[in-house]
């Protein structure tokens, strides 16, 4: 067989960072941080308006901004608490570190009241490119007063329009209303009453609740009532909202000198108050030739009108973070608001805000205002302001930039993460997301072997976002380089390439748990499922479902109109799902099967289908790449065939063009898709910011019941929820996936509510969201079936292992749950089987939890009911490092003549971003391991053609002082020093004294551990270190651990630093000892050592700084060179080069080959 | 004077004629059985030529054929990856061609894949199933025709490997190496066989 390119390891999940914009600008970028001890800029400053780092005094407005401490007597202790300090900042009281500070406008809890501060930029900002402003906001230290119990009253940021005033001019005020109105609008309550000269545009960060209070409610509101705080429209009193006000200049010295017949210069200032009030109600000039007798002239004057929908109103959160007595950081005290405003030369405007550093959630997005406010102005001042009234809350603001906009609205956002990449055959997949709009991709790229010289193509062959998508007339798909046009693959079924789209008659709940497999059409929905996809709507339609399907014609358009949100591609994000490449049968089964344990059994395997005709029967079946995205599917896409000599082919029957051929919405994600409660986290809304759906990594896998051999694609849903499917992908052909065959693709679905288990009650209660990636195997009772770990977040909170058995004629599954024991926050995400003896029937099942325990579960009976975790944990990483990826089970005759079993694995943890956090590290050192399993005894007893290595529990508890169940920890471990060189990591290569007992037990090692010593500074809002961890799961080839790294980079929510990128090591190492490789024909006494790394002549090399990221893919090319494929964390922009790199490694020979037998037969 | 004298009392009797003719005729029958005696046994030192010919070609294959196992296949990788089988395929015809860099590890036995009772009648059963290879300086008919006679082989060597199945210590894959070649003549052949075990040094217990 001539297999050009072999498959030697799979992929798991990873996400890489996100990198800035480039700016193209004539006008440079406008920044002012405020952190320091002084401004930057020259600023109009007025009131409580103070740097809390500040180290001087202000220089007179404008100029800089003075420091809160050259204030505090001068304005705070004048105010109405006569505030004797000032509270908060980075430590409870004022002055900050340099470094550490933020523009103050007021004091907080228990003084602050009736307090407020603003500044205005002196110099004017070009706009002609349009205008891209991002800053942050913290509010806190509140009395939890007002309705919203968020304080008051709240920020703004605002834009003037410089071309019409002019400082200085007596018109130009620089400021509008206190109270409810910011800073910016007129005020119908709070004398005297003036609102912003010139504004154009005005962003409420409102915690009271009256910024969009008007006097008339905006035709089609029905929410909250008016009670008229200012000026003439609005959207009501509601508190905890953000939400933009357009332009408006109503204030007396603006209406006297433009209207001077209406607003005579000879009024008494009470009449001018009045004046200004009463226009600022109506929003219509006033005639006050008469004083006494004014008149409504009926002609509408600009009132700063709210921006039509642009508002947000939090859910379950608050603007304030009212406990916190000093400024929060975003990690361990939450609230830290970012804001993202931007405005086209053409008018499209989009206000996004993240909290914490979270996905950010669209208030507005390229909606045209040109109509409603005018266009955007030729030079621009930006003014900010806070105040309090009868409530208090520290007020400060940090990190402006303004620039211009680098890109047009209309075309996609470069920044592109990479998530996970499989790799079979001739080319790779790579599959990204978007963190912009949130759209991903998968693409497959060619492999090209020169001589043995492996790289990436450039451009790739496939892009299934261009595909579902389409491409326009006048556009490319960027990574195919393919100009358009290209129609989108239909979304309504009944064409011929028309997307073949399934789900789950019910919703995975207690009530409507479901039980079969339905297509995605509204009519096949059962009641409960049309309500909830309708839930809130005033019609239940098919609108929403066909959104999903992929309908554009109800999208959100630039005039505002439209159901749904805008997107940038039917294809969702791809975050932590990795591709999984299903293409012909490749299992190493045997025609013969046998059960080395229970020889006697008959196996059903050996009647029926052999394995060997399946493999033949579905050589050349379509190839389908199957990834779950977080729009609600796992999407198949197809990728061709397969020659006989292994390479990928494209013809007729087998198009390798990434058209998808099926889609599948998990009935529990149909349940979360349409969140009517929270905006944010509703797909189809507007206002969505993000929300996980399908976001782990399926596992596919040949199974044998009924007297046929099929394969099963089962999956779960990362954080996305606690449920798995299964569905059978045996026969990827256009005329199996068909919707009408919906209940025979889709072989099941349990959730936390729905399953059952033969062994223990209620244990849906021990499954939490499911994070690993099934394992599909052969196991003693006679069944097939798939092992998974129990997930995070459960119930119970336990760890443990759910193992799914097929009925071998019908294929119904029955669950065995085998817990731990250990619970209180823990969990398992992935399971590592072990055949210990080669029959292909799962021995153990080895598997490592959030607590960092190493469990090992004995599936060797042929009676399910026996099936349990061993009693241990056999081995604690420090500190309980958490385990989140997979192991790798190696063994190895090292120091008996028994092999012994060794289990490689990395700790770490990353937490995916939500709606109000962004990506989170473990903090602490974080470690490679190889750990001897030593405890074999009951294996040897059970099958001793096939054993291990093994102590005694007698004899390890007096070699290591451990008693029962002898858990094992890093100090029964040989230390591998590993330390950071130029362009990777040494290893120590220190020689493993093993643990032996005979005689008698020496004071040797268990096997390994190293720990990972990169780090870029980063640390958590409590100032823990995050350094280097491993959160994308390690590959085994060849006796190799080989595995990527992150080394994340500082991530603080309040940091004003551009994020740097995440980098990444590659770690190439022996698995057995932690040390590079020793080379072939040294002894093993003195050993030679040589490093993996092809061209690196360093024989410590353990690591490699690729900055890759993900689990890696070996492969092979027919010159005989082995290469490693992985993920750029920084990938270049499509179209220029593949996402990810090849590196050359060279390993030794792993085998050795003996003649046996020898026989002359004729 | 002393005359010649004949001894009249012997008798001219033809003896030595009669038994250098009887001689004659054992030596000739002697030299003719022999003659023909040395025809049989060169002819059997002749086969046994050819059959040497023919064992040591079908060894040669077979020697190729485990040295592409350790060497060239996907067996080394598979069982170091521990899916052992997971390159093989169900063979059948046609050949393949050792020499152009062909070869095949097979999941069915070449028994299964061709039917037969018994490895040593699969050259004559006319099956077209294996890789045949050519050893070096090897002539067979038709590949030289400057090639003394004697030095030509009848066909070329063929070899078939199956994938057996796994070592009982699951830390290895047996393989079943079966080789044939022809002497002068198709009715010289010799069939082989043997069993290779390759077996991993870091040996992966988490496969399939």
């Amino acid at each position: 067989m001539n297999t050009r390119l072999q498959l030697a390891a799979v992929s798991a999940a990873l996400i890489g960072i996100l990198a800035c914009d480039a700016s193209l600008a004539q006008q440079a970028a406008f920044t002012e941080d405020f952190t320091g001890a002084s401004t930057n800029n020259n600023w109009y400053y007025f009131n409580g308006a103070c740097l809390t780092a500040g180290t001087s005094a202000g220089t007179g407005s404008p100029g800089k901004v003075p420091s809160c401490t050259s204030i505090a007597t001068s304005y705070y202790a004048a105010q109405q608490d006569n505030d004797p300090v000032l509270v908060g900042g980075a430590t409870g009281t004022l002055p900050d570190p340099v470094g550490n500070g933020a523009l103050r406008f007021t004091n907080g809890r228990p003084y602050g009241h009736g307090e407020n501060g603003a500044i205005v930029s002196a110099s004017t900002f070009n706009a002609g490119q349009g205008v891209h402003i991002t800053f942050k906001a913290v509010t806190y230290r509140g009395d939890s007063g007002g309705a919203g119990k968020d304080g008051a009253d709240g920020m703004s940021f605002y834009l003037l329009d410089a071309t019409t005033q002019t400082p200085g001019n007596g018109i130009w005020n620089g400021i509008g209303s206190w109270g409810g109105s910011l800073a910016y609008t007129c005020s119908n309550a709070n004398p005297p009453y003036n609102g912003l000269v010139a504004g154009y545009l005005g962003l409420g960060i409102d915690e009271f609740g009256n910024f969009l209070n008007g006097v008339v409610l905006e035709p089609g509101y029905a929410g909250a009532a008016a009670s008229g705080d200012n000026t003439a429209l609005g959207y009501g009193y509601l508190p905890g909202r953000i939400g933009l006000r357009g332009y408006g200049s109503v204030s007396w010295a603006y209406l006297n000198a433009t209207y001077p017949a209406d607003y005579p210069s000879a009024l008494t200032s009470g009449q001018q108050q009045a004046a200004v009030q009463k226009t600022c109600k109506s929003g219509t000039l006033w005639n006050y030739s008469v004083p006494s007798s004014p008149v409504n002239t009926g002609t509408a004057i600009p009132d700063y009108a709210p921006i039509l929908n642009a508002y947000s109103v939090l859910s379950g959160v608050q603007i304030a973070n009212e406990a916190a007595n000093t400024r929060p950081n975003g990690t361990t005290s939450q609230n830290v608001f970012f804001y993202d405003l931007k405005i086209t030369q053409d008018g499209l405007l989009s206000l996004a805000y993240s909290m914490n550093g979270g996905a950010y959630t669209n208030v507005i997005k390229n909606q045209n205002i040109t109509t409603s406010n005018g266009a955007l102005p030729a030079t621009l001042q930006f003014g900010f302001a806070g105040s309090t009234g009868g409530d208090t809350n520290v007020h400060e603001i940090l990190c402006f930039k303004a620039e211009p906009v680098a890109v047009s609205a209309s075309s996609a956002a470069g920044d592109e993460k990479l998530t996970s990449e499989v790799q079979e055959t001739s080319q790779a997949y790579f599959a990204y997301y978007n963190p912009n709009n949130f759209t991903g991709t998968v693409t497959a790229y060619p492999l090209v072997d020169t001589a043995g010289i492996l790289t990436l193509a450039n451009l790739a062959n496939w892009d299934a976002q261009c595909v579902l998508t389409g491409v326009g007339a006048s556009g490319t798909c960027a990574t195919t380089g393919v100009a358009g046009p290209s129609a989108a693959q239909p979304w309504a079924s009944g064409s011929g390439n028309s997307r073949v789209m399934l789900t789950w008659n019910g919703l995975d709940t207690a009530a409507a748990p479901g039980n079969a497999g339905i297509s995605f059409e509204w009519a096949s929905l059962t009641a409960t499922e049309q309500s909830t996809l309708d839930a809130g709507d005033a019609t239940a339609t098919a609108k929403r479902l066909n959104y999903l399907r992929g309908e554009r014609a109800n999208e959100i358009n630039t005039a505002g109109v439209g159901l749904f949100r805008a997107r940038g591609g039917v294809l969702g994000d791809i975050v932590d799902s990795s591709p999984t490449w299903v293409g012909p049968p490749n299992a190493p089964y045997v025609l013969t099967w046998k059960d080395n344990l229970y020889p006697g059994t008959a196996m059903p395997e050996n009647s029926g289908q052999s394995y060997l005709t399946f493999e033949t029967a579905e050589q050349s079946r379509l190839n389908v790449v199957y990834v779950g995205a977080n729009d609600g599917f796992l999407h198949g896409v197809r990728s061709g065939s397969e020659d006989s000599a292994g390479d990928v082919i494209s013809n007729a029957t087998t198009p390798n063009d990434g058209l998808e051929v099926l889609a599948y919405m998990p009935g529990a994600v149909l349940n979360t898709i349409h969140n009517s409660a929270n905006a944010s986290l509703d797909f189809a809304n507007t206002q969505y910011a993000h929300s996980f759906d399908v976001d782990a990594t399926p596992g596919a896998g040949d199974l044998f019941y009924g007297g046929a051999w099929h394969t099963w694609l089962v999956g779960g849903l990362g954080p996305g929820g606690a449920a798995i499917y299964a569905l059978e992908v045996t026969n990827p052909t256009t005329t199996t996936f068909t919707e009408a065959n919906a209940s025979t693709i889709v072989k099941g679905e349990w959730s936390s509510a729905t399953i059952t288990c033969a062994n223990v009650a209620a244990c849906g209660n021990n499954l939490g969201n499911t994070y690993g990636t099934p394992a599909i195997r052969r196991l003693h009772n006679g069944t097939w079936g798939a092992i998974f770990g129990n997930g995070y977040g459960s119930g119970s909170g336990d760890a443990g292992i759910y193992v799914m058995t097929l009925n071998p004629a019908t294929a119904a599954a029955t669950f065995y749950y085998l817990s731990t024991g250990k619970a209180g926050g823990n969990g398992i995400a992935y399971v590592a089987p072990a055949d210990l003896d080669g029959d292909h029937i799962t021995d153990y099942v080895y598997a490592g939890d959030l607590k960092g325990n190493v469990w090992r579960f004995d599936l060797t009976s042929n009676n399910p009911a026996s099936w349990a975790v061993t009693s241990g944990p056999l081995f604690q990483t420090a500190a309980g490092q958490p385990i989140t990826t997979q192991m790798v089970l190696a063994s190895a005759v090292i120091s008996g003549s028994s092999p012994q079993l060794i289990i490689g694995f990395g700790t770490g943890e990353r937490t995916q971003f939500t709606a109000t956090s962004g990506v989170q590290y473990q903090t602490g050192t974080q470690s490679l391991y190889g750990v001897w399993d030593w405890n074999m005894a009951s294996w040897n007893t059970k099958n001793t053609a096939a054993s291990y290595a093994s102590l005694t529990g007698a004899q390890v508890g007096g070699a290591t002082g451990t008693s029962s169940p002898y858990t094992l920890g890093p100090s029964n471990l040989q230390k591998q020093t590993f330390t950071p060189v130029s362009g990777g990591v040494d290893t120590s290569n220190t020689t493993i004294t093993w643990e032996q007992c005979t005689p008698g037990c020496n004071a040797g090692k268990f096997g390994w551990y190293a720990n990972l010593p990169a780090t870029l500074g980063a640390t958590n809002g409590a100032g823990a270190a995050i350094t280097e961890q491993i959160v994308s799961s390690p590959s085994f080839y060849q006796g190799a651990f080989i595995v990527n790294s992150t080394i994340p980079a500082s991530a603080l929510p309040l940091s004003c630093a551009t994020p740097l990128t995440d980098q990444g090591v590659l770690y190439v190492l022996s698995v057995v000892s932690g040390t590079t490789f020793v080379a072939s024909g040294s002894s093993s006494s003195s050993p030679t050592f040589a490093s993996a790394f092809v061209n690196y002549h360093d024989s410590q090399l353990a690591g490699l700084s690729t900055n890759e990221t993900g689990a890696v893919t070996v492969v092979n090319t027919v010159e005989g060179t082995t290469w490693v494929i992985g993920q750029d964390i920084a990938p270049p922009a499509a179209g220029t080069a593949a996402p990810g790199q090849t590196t050359q490694i060279n390993l030794p020979l792993n085998t050795s080959t003996n003649r046996v037998t020898w026989i002359e037969l004729r | 004077m002393q005359q010649r004298r004949h001894p009249s009392s012997v008798r001219q009797t033809g003896f030595v004629l009669i038994s250098s003719l009887l001689l004659l005729l054992v030596v000739t029958i002697m030299a003719l059985s022999m003659f023909r005696s040395f025809g049989i046994q060169e002819k059997i030192a002749g086969n046994m030529r050819e059959k040497q010919r023919a064992l040591q070609a079908a060894v040669s294959a077979q020697q190729y054929a485990e040295w592409w196992i350790a060497n060239l296949s996907v067996a080394p990788r598979a069982v170091a990856q521990g899916v052992a089988s997971a390159a093989d395929i169900s063979c059948s015809a046609p050949l393949l061609d050792a020499n152009l860099g062909q070869g095949q590890i097979c999941l069915n036995t070449l028994l299964g894949a061709t039917g037969l009772a018994s490895a040593a009648v699969w050259p004559t059963a006319g099956t077209n199933i294996g890789v045949q290879y050519t050893p070096p300086g090897f002539n067979y008919t038709g590949s030289d025709t400057n090639a003394a006679v004697s030095d030509i082989y009848y066909a070329r060597p063929r070899f078939y490997i199956a994938d057996i199945g796994a070592l009982a210590t699951g830390r290895g894959e047996v393989y079943q190496v079966d080789a044939y070649s022809y002497g002068l003549s198709s009715s010289t052949l010799a069939v082989v066989e043997s069993t290779v075990a390759v077996t991993c040094t870091v040996c992966n217990v988490g496969g399939l």
